[in-house]
């Protein structure tokens, strides 16, 4: 009965915990684990909440000839817009005939918005007699025209109202934002989707599987058809499939990170202790405690991201350690559960105590994801030591005692000889420095990006759409924001001037503004009166382009601007600017200007000469400016990292240190545990220089915390030295093998976010999985030898009454 | 014209390119290089020709002379007007497009290469060899309508936006271009007919550069 009664607790336990991971919610915004105080991360967030849809899906055609791709995009286009209840609308490279027939409200807009000198040189050049000159001016164009498409595009617009004469080079829309890359080769058409809630990734994944689902049986139709050349290839990229590709790999990340550590955990203590209930017992507490702090987690921050989903690897792997140094003094001492907690509790809580704390210094990062992350680990950690202490030491009591003598193995290898372990405590050390001095590579990856997804098709299609789109004039976004649309021009003036100077400081190449597309009360209010004057021309000016010849669709462009002019004018009220009316026109402003949450915010393009440099960055942001580069962010990250790195790292050396010269009040020991962390770092830095292990803004945050551990390690197995007079075969088998275990187990934990999808959290498990070998090895192999090099002869019975563990 | 034919029959014996049309038995491409094989060795062109533009968006039909001259000895110079006296003039000399308009003293100059028109199939010169057809064009096909093999092909990279056909129409007997026809996307089309061809005519350096004197600068588009 009492087994049944177990095993419905453990499963109970189990389906708790699995329950707690499905039912968590996983966020795939990366942006808000980016350090807010810089101008780039500000502006990639600003890019992200301003002007990506949360439904717009990018898909790409490539193809071999630019008829290939432009018949099949048509196509595709086509297809996907019978599909009303998945897509509400469809964007392609804009041709003549879409210009003609939905341009009208965004050339009427761009008049209605433009200055008023401009609008009055306008109303000049139609008013009559200058409207025939005009005309007679255009149909000499089109008949003069040494290329065809200038005599089409004139014909289409016979008044020449497409002609804005924009203030800035390359304003116009097309060139910011092309859809077809030059040779023709390659297009993407952008697809709004409908019908589900686009801010939910599971819902965004299921709504992408049945879009896919229906191009690729476009794409198998299209490809099957066996004309020669006209295969197309395609990808999915934009907001949708970043979504469903992020959360999709944090789920996967969360469940492979916690499986491998509960696998490798189990195999671990089955080795170690050759016992199968108990070690059920363990994995139903690891459960337990991953539910209980994802809970407190779900409660406190609603939504993992990208990396802080790499904790419960990490906890599984330290919180397993309480429950071995409870399972061990079991095994030695008998007795009831409380004497068990007597004897170990207060080192386990000051251990969850202090780990915990070494996780939280990771808030002093200046990285928000990471001080996430070791918040969550230290709220693991502490509800770790409880569980243990009162879940897991019954445990421990009632099944230590029935264990085989057979069972316990010596399986920790001996310390090293102490001539060895001497020699090695000179030569590594100087090893370390020198290969630091052949340092070939740049100590901190440039370029490192700690959110990138490792494997990422939907990264790939964007970086191929970017080159080939853009090529080498590839700009980078700047995002002016202010409260209103007046505000915003004269901070859009502000900036001007600013990448003014850096151009002329050759910080800069070139700026493109968009101050015609971001609505301007001031114009609108001055160029409504002289558009009801233009409005009741009309008729006229549309009675002689028809009497110039021009047939129907040579009138429709001028036609429809004079309806727009109609309808804005209908709409504007005297005070509030009007936005452009029309789908073409609509979504065409929307990319460049928006308005959200009482902000208005515009795009500018830049194109610096040296994008990783940070100088043309404070040159041009200010607090209503910020720029999207990612070349650069990597550069400030960097930058900013290292400042932690000193800021946390050295006033944390001198405390620690004059805390250990306290608690040993032995200057041996504490040189011991010093030449451990050193020995320790210097087989980091020849691993550094030696094969591919590198450091990043990321994974340089784990070296606290490897400090820490290795800390932690060396003063264990030093007191345990002391304890028994420098008996090296009792500290082996004793805190020698607790050490060992917990080295192996945190290894795994760390190792297992290998697997992780951001690179971020791939690169720190990955370091703190060798730092923390590293540690275990010179804490349980070479200090044993250290210290009797440096105690020659046994340790006076006043050492060996210091009890600390 | 008959001249012109009577020289380019002397030319093409004279030139091996001619035996690469034996090495295919695809009759389409047999027509094309044909076409090619005339163009082979003429370096210098004068070619006087009719303009004619039928455009969805204008009631009447746009009809136009002009003359062009092509020298592909020095870095492919070119020279396109149209008009008697010439209304609009393009040179082509190295990599820079200048195009000039008498009436209102007007020009304006630009990179050749930026040049991303369907005229930019005049102003590089015909393609001379099979290599060169296929990197500037697709064969779509050929078909023979009245005495002519008409070459439908879709040009490749940015002259290909606007267009859905580009035709070289030459003669079925010798496979001299006769005319060149273009449909746009709107359903426009131009076509521009061979009056006259003369080869190695004789050219002076000021027709493909000439006067600006008293000319303003200015942005046509």
């Amino acid at each position: 009965m009492k087994r049944i009664l177990y095993a419905a607790v453990v499963i109970l336990i189990s389906m708790m915990a699995v329950l707690a991971i499905v039912r968590v919610r996983f966020s795939s915004d990366v942006f808000e684990l980016l350090p807010q105080n810089l101008p780039e991360a500000r502006g990639l967030e600003q890019i992200n909440r301003y002007f990506s849809r949360d439904a717009q899906l990018i898909i790409t055609l490539k193809g071999q000839s630019a008829r290939a791709v432009n018949e099949a995009t048509a196509s595709l286009a086509n297809t996907l817009s019978q599909q009303n209840a998945l897509i509400g609308d469809l964007f392609r490279e804009v041709d003549i005939d879409r210009i003609v027939a939905e341009g009208g409200p965004l050339v009427a807009w761009a008049w209605f918005n433009g200055s008023p000198e401009r609008l009055a040189s306008l109303e000049r050049r139609l008013a009559s007699p200058r409207s025939s000159e005009t005309l007679e001016e255009s149909l000499e164009e089109i008949n003069d025209a040494f290329d065809t498409e200038s005599a089409l595009l004139r014909s289409y617009d016979p008044l020449q109202l497409a002609r804005f004469g924009f203030s800035s080079e390359g304003e116009g829309v097309s060139s910011l934002d092309p859809m077809r890359s030059p040779s023709g080769k390659f297009e993407i058409i952008y697809v709004e989707g409908s019908g589900v809630d686009f801010s939910d990734y599971r819902a965004v994944r299921d709504w992408l599987t049945k879009v896919r689902g229906l191009v690729e049986q476009w794409l198998k139709g299209w490809n099957g058809k066996g004309v020669k050349n006209m295969e197309v290839e395609i990808g999915y990229t934009g907001t949708p499939a970043f979504m469903s590709e992020v959360g999709a790999g944090m789920e996967r990340d969360m469940t492979i990170s916690v499986l491998l550590t509960l696998v490798l955990i189990s195999a671990l203590f089955f080795l170690v202790h050759r016992q199968v209930t108990p070690l059920i017992w363990l994995l139903a507490a690891m459960m337990g405690i991953l539910a209980i702090t994802l809970t407190i987690a779900e409660l406190a921050l609603g939504e993992l991201s990208v990396i802080s989903v790499g904790f419960a690897a990490i906890l599984m792997g330290l919180s397993v350690d309480y429950a071995i140094v409870l399972y061990r003094e079991a095994l030695g001492n008998s007795g009831s559960p409380k004497t068990l907690r007597r004897a170990v509790g207060p080192g386990i809580a000051w251990a969850a105590v202090t780990t915990a704390a070494v996780f939280l210094s990771l808030n002093l990062s200046s990285l928000p994801g990471l001080a996430e992350l070791g918040n969550l680990v230290a709220l693991g950690i502490l509800v770790g030591a409880l569980v243990m202490l009162f879940g897991f030491a019954p445990v421990a009591v009632r099944f230590a005692g029935k264990r085989s003598p057979r069972s316990a193995r010596n399986w920790v290898p001996s310390s090293m000889g102490r001539r060895v372990a001497g020699i090695l405590a000179v030569l590594v050390p100087l090893a370390a420095i020198g290969s630091a001095f052949m340092l070939e590579k740049q100590v901190m990856e440039a370029e490192f990006h700690p959110f990138r997804m490792k494997e990422s098709p939907a990264l790939t299609t964007w970086d191929e759409m970017r080159a080939e789109l853009h090529g080498e004039s590839q700009t980078t976004p700047a995002v002016i924001t202010a409260a209103n649309f007046g505000e915003l021009h004269t901070q859009l003036q502000a900036f001007e001037q600013r990448s003014s100077r850096a151009q002329e400081a050759g910080l800069i190449e070139r700026v493109i503004l968009p101050d015609s597309w971001v609505p301007h009360p001031e114009h609108q209010r001055r160029n409504a009166e002289l558009l009801r004057a233009l409005v009741r021309e009309g008729p006229r000016l549309l009675s002689e382009i028809d009497g110039a010849g021009f047939t129907k669709e040579g009138m429709d462009l001028t036609r429809e601007v004079m309806n727009s002019w109609t309808h804005y004018l209908d709409q504007y009220d005297g005070r509030n600017p009007v936005r452009p009316a029309g789908s073409l026109a609509k979504w065409t402003v929307d990319q460049i200007v928006t308005e959200r949450e009482d902000i208005v915010a515009a795009v500018v393009a830049l194109m610096p000469v040296n994008p990783r440099d940070r100088e043309w960055v404070t040159a041009v942001c200010d607090d209503h400016s910020n720029i999207a580069s990612l070349p650069s962010l990597g550069t400030a990250l960097n930058e900013r990292i290292a400042e932690d790195l000193w800021k946390i790292f050295v006033p944390m050396l001198v405390l620690l240190t004059a805390v250990l010269a306290l608690v040993y009040r032995s200057w041996r020991e504490l040189f011991l545990t010093l030449l451990a962390l050193f020995f320790g770092g210097s087989v980091i830095v020849i691993l550094t220089v030696w094969t591919p292990l590198s450091w990043n803004s990321f994974n340089v945050c784990g070296i606290p915390l490897l400090f820490g551990i290795g800390l932690d390690f060396s003063i264990h197995m030093l007191f345990a030295l002391r304890r028994s007079g420098g008996d090296l075969e009792a500290v082996r088998n004793g805190m020698g093998k607790a050490v060992a275990f917990c080295g192996l187990s945190s290894a795994i934990g760390f190792g297992s976010l290998a697997t992780a999808s951001a690179d971020g959290l791939s690169s720190l498990g990955v370091v703190c999985a060798i730092g923390i070998l590293a540690n275990t090895f010179v804490a349980v192999i070479l200090l044993p030898a250290w210290y009797r090099l440096v105690h020659p002869v046994s340790n006076s019975a006043a050492d060996i009454g210091d009890q600390v563990d | 014209m008959e001249r012109f034919t009577f020289h380019l029959l002397i030319l093409i014996s004279l030139i091996p390119g001619v035996s690469l049309m034996a090495d295919t038995n695809d009759a389409e491409e047999q027509v094309v290089r044909r076409w090619l094989s005339t163009n082979s060795g003429v370096d210098v062109l004068k070619v006087e020709f009719t303009q004619i533009r039928k455009l969805t968006s204008l009631k009447s039909t746009i009809r136009q002379q002009g003359v062009l001259w092509i020298d592909r000895r020095e870095g492919a110079r070119f020279r396109w007007q149209i008009g008697s006296p010439p209304r609009t003039i393009v040179t082509r000399v190295k990599n820079e497009l200048l195009v000039m308009r008498p009436r209102s003293l007007q020009y304006e100059k630009s990179p050749a290469t930026e040049s991303k028109n369907s005229m930019a199939i005049l102003a590089g010169g015909f393609p001379r060899a099979w290599e060169e057809f296929q990197k500037k064009y697709e064969l779509l096909g050929v078909k023979i309508l009245n005495g002519t093999h008409r070459i439908n092909v879709q040009p490749k990279g940015e002259l290909a936006h606007g267009v859905r056909v580009l035709t070289f129409v030459t003669g079925s007997a010798k496979g001299v271009l006769q005319s060149i026809d273009l449909i746009l996307r709107d359903g426009s089309s131009q076509q521009i007919v061979f009056d006259k061809v003369v080869t190695s005519p004789r050219l002076s350096d000021d027709l493909f550069e000439p006067d600006l004197t008293g000319y303003r600068a200015v942005d046509f588009k």
